[in-house]
């Protein structure tokens, strides 16, 4: 390493937090990566905003770790670029990055306490004695463990130990956080409440934050934007809300959540409103889209809490029978799952507030929903649904 | 006679068998017979005095020392470098490459003995004092190597990692995270390096020369040709020397761990309280 490069280093290790409008940018452009041949991340592209947080959601080994450690540079990618803040650093090592890390086993150093832990990038950046004092100790506090300094992370609970290990990823004001399943080793209720407090650090530091996790309802919880991956690709991207409401494809369909999946030939698309002929014979309606033309074969998702008992006749959609196989009693509500006419798996939820009568096995339901709360997948699965 | 009396009786006689020579030499090394006589008729501290004057013993305990030195400092840097390849690193022919670095123990040390002297004799070399610290390195080099690798295999690696993420170059992470966490294996690595040096006694015979023998070189040539009163307590003084250096660096290595707070079978703590300046339960128990 050139002594220009190493001063150029150190400069860029202790900018603070410039009004750099790019600070906190990653890029991934036409990355991928294989292992001697086998590919863990196919093509990915992403371009992640200064200060939102993104997360990386997708079964095991989908290639959401390498994506993550191509981020943080510890894996060279195949081909295509990385960039951050802006800077093309496919070539910069780990060391050179700037980046926050957060493991699931929370890699905390186990021969150092935790304020020497804390301290341990604020001294790679050979910041003076008070200084890294000082800052240890602001976020300790962040973290909510001021008074824990001096203890060992073999003396602290899991959920601590995840906090001193958040501490230490900032403490040096990174633009960017980059978290490998941080709590999936945690237990759910604690999960929930580290949840709430990484969300809030989030906000109170304004680092860009890349989650990784397989747990959907965090995902949903916790992100600004989430990155489905399936096979070392993105599947789909955007707001939760986006992708829980309109998958793109079977596979985001099922993923997040749970769904009614129907089968069927798009009869017409006009006036935003699609018409679906199911399997049944039933027209449907949902929202149109319009790269889907009239004649496709589609699956039509409706999530189980939008669908509601038919009245007469519904608008936009004629009722859906759908036969009960299975009630499930969960307190707030029941689920009762079954399979419409055309063949299709069934899941409804149904509230138990002021109903005096459920549904039994057997029974048979009438289903409509709203029609822009459906959405039309170019995909069939041409599995029978069961 | 029961199972169990036959394995008391197994380990009297193993304790016996190990017990004696010490038993006879420490005494022998104050007797004021001048002829290795047993048991001792009196008793004198003239034979130790003897060999801290003779040039001859001192030359050899000195030499002795810095093979040692050598040898442990080198089979402690080569013994590493090859654990932390072999863990850390994707090295092909794994399991052949450790096969093969840990050959020593299982080969007759006469066998290399003549083999090294054999090409010390081709290059002029017998006699180097570089040369037997080499020679000791290598017979130390299996047991540093399995002490490392059992010890780098508990790490976890990602340990590194993060230290790289917070900007630290990777000698620096393995020098602020690893090698503190290895230094117990390191510790106990060298003192393994030091005692198989110090009394090893078939290599240096081949690889030195006459007139400049290690100390057990030294002891083996007196008591076969001159028969020499002053070998006992020379022995003793090995013995001695050992046992300083075993208590010694287990000294450090009992100060590292409880600097670090690395004690065997501490309490994990969980969920403990904040108690106000509690003080560390460490060590006193
Ligand atoms: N260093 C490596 N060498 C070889 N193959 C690897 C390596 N790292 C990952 N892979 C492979 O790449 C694929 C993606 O792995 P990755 O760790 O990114 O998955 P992941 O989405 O993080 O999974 P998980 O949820 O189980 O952590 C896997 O098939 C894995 O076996
Ligand atoms: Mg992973």
């Amino acid at each position: 390493m050139s002594l220009q490069s190493s001063a150029v280093r150190s400069e860029a290790m202790r900018q603070p937090a410039t009004a750099d409008a790019n600070r906190g940018a990653i890029g991934l452009e036409q990355v991928a990566k294989s292992f001697k041949g086998a590919v863990a991340v196919d093509v990915v592209d992403i371009d992640i905003r200064p200060g939102e947080f993104v997360t990386l959601l997708g079964e095991s080994g989908c290639g959401k770790t390498t994506t993550l450690l191509l981020i943080a540079g510890f894996h060279a990618p195949t081909s295509g670029r990385v960039t951050l803040d802006g800077r093309d650093v496919t070539r910069l090592p780990p060391y050179e990055r700037n980046l926050g890390m957060v493991f699931q086993n929370y890699a905390l150093f186990p021969h150092m306490t935790v304020e020497e832990n804390i301290a341990y990038p604020l001294k790679r950046r050979k910041l003076g004695r008070g200084e890294i004092a000082a800052k240890v100790a602001r976020s300790l506090e962040l973290v909510g463990l001021a008074g824990y300094g001096k203890r060992h992370p073999r003396e602290l609970s899991g959920g601590q130990q995840q906090r001193v290990a958040v501490a230490r990823a900032t403490v040096f004001d990174p633009p960017a956080l980059l978290m490998d399943e941080p709590l999936s080793a945690l237990d759910r209720k604690l999960r929930q409440s580290l949840q709430d407090e990484i969300r809030q650090i989030h906000r109170q530091l304004g680092t860009t934050v890349v989650y990784v996790t397989h747990d959907q309802d965090e995902a949903l919880a916790m992100s600004d934007r989430i990155a489905l991956m399936r096979g070392g690709r993105i599947e789909q991207i955007g707001s939760p809300t986006d992708v829980y409401r309109r998958p793109r494809t079977l596979f985001a369909a099922a993923f997040l959540g749970d769904a009614n999946l129907l089968r069927g030939r798009v009869v017409s698309s006009a006036g935003g409103t699609a018409v679906v002929e199911l399997r049944s014979g039933t027209r449907v309606g949902a929202l149109a889209d319009p790269e889907i033309a009239a004649g496709r074969e589609v699956t039509v998702v409706v999530r189980p809490e939008h669908l509601r008992p038919a009245d007469a006749s519904a608008p936009g959609g004629a009722a859906v029978r759908a036969t009960v196989e299975d009630v499930t009693y969960l307190g707030r509500s029941i689920c009762c799952t079954g399979s419409f006419e055309s063949g299709d798996r069934c899941i409804v939820p149904i509230e138990t507030s002021g109903a005096t009568e459920f549904p039994r096995v057997g029974d048979t339901l009438h289903l409509s929903w709203e029609a822009s709360l459906a959405t039309l997948v170019a995909d069939v699965d041409d599995h029978d649904g069961r | 006679m029961t199972m169990r009396r036959c394995v008391q009786a197994l380990v009297v006689a193993i304790l016996l068998f190990l017990v004696t020579p010490v038993l006879v030499v420490i005494p022998m090394a104050f007797s004021s017979s001048a002829f290795l006589e047993f048991p001792p008729p009196g008793w004198t501290t003239e034979w130790f005095a003897e060999f801290f004057r003779d040039p001859d013993w001192i030359d050899a305990l000195t030499l002795s020392l810095r093979v040692a030195g050598g040898a442990m400092v080198l089979s402690l840097t080569v013994g590493t470098a090859a654990a932390y390849a072999l863990v850390r690193r994707g090295v092909r022919f794994r399991g052949a490459t450790q096969g093969f670095l840990t050959l020593p123990i299982v080969m007759p040390t006469i066998v290399y003995a003549v083999g090294a002297y054999l090409v010390a004799l081709k290059l002029g070399l017998v006699g180097s004092e570089l040369l037997l610290m080499c020679a000791h390195a290598v017979l130390a080099l299996p047991f540093v190597l399995l002490n490392v690798t059992a010890s780098l295999q508990t790490i976890d690696q990602r340990l590194e990692l993060v230290a790289q993420s917070m900007g630290a170059r990777p000698w620096t992470a393995f020098r602020s995270v690893t090698l503190p966490l290895i230094a117990p294996a390191l510790i106990a690595s060298a003192l393994i390096a030091v005692v198989i040096s110090l009394d090893e006694t078939v290599v240096a015979l081949f690889l030195t020369e006459d007139t400049r023998p290690t100390l057990p070189v030294k002891v083996y040539n007196s008591i076969r040709y001159d028969l020499n009163a002053v070998v006992p307590a020379a022995a003793a003084v090995v013995l001695a020397g050992t046992v300083a250096i075993a208590a010694a660096l287990g000294l450090v290595r009992w100060v590292i761990a409880r600097a670090t707070g690395m004690r065997a079978g501490a309490p994990a703590g969980d969920g403990v309280e904040i108690g106000a300046g509690e003080p560390e339960t460490g060590g006193a128990r």
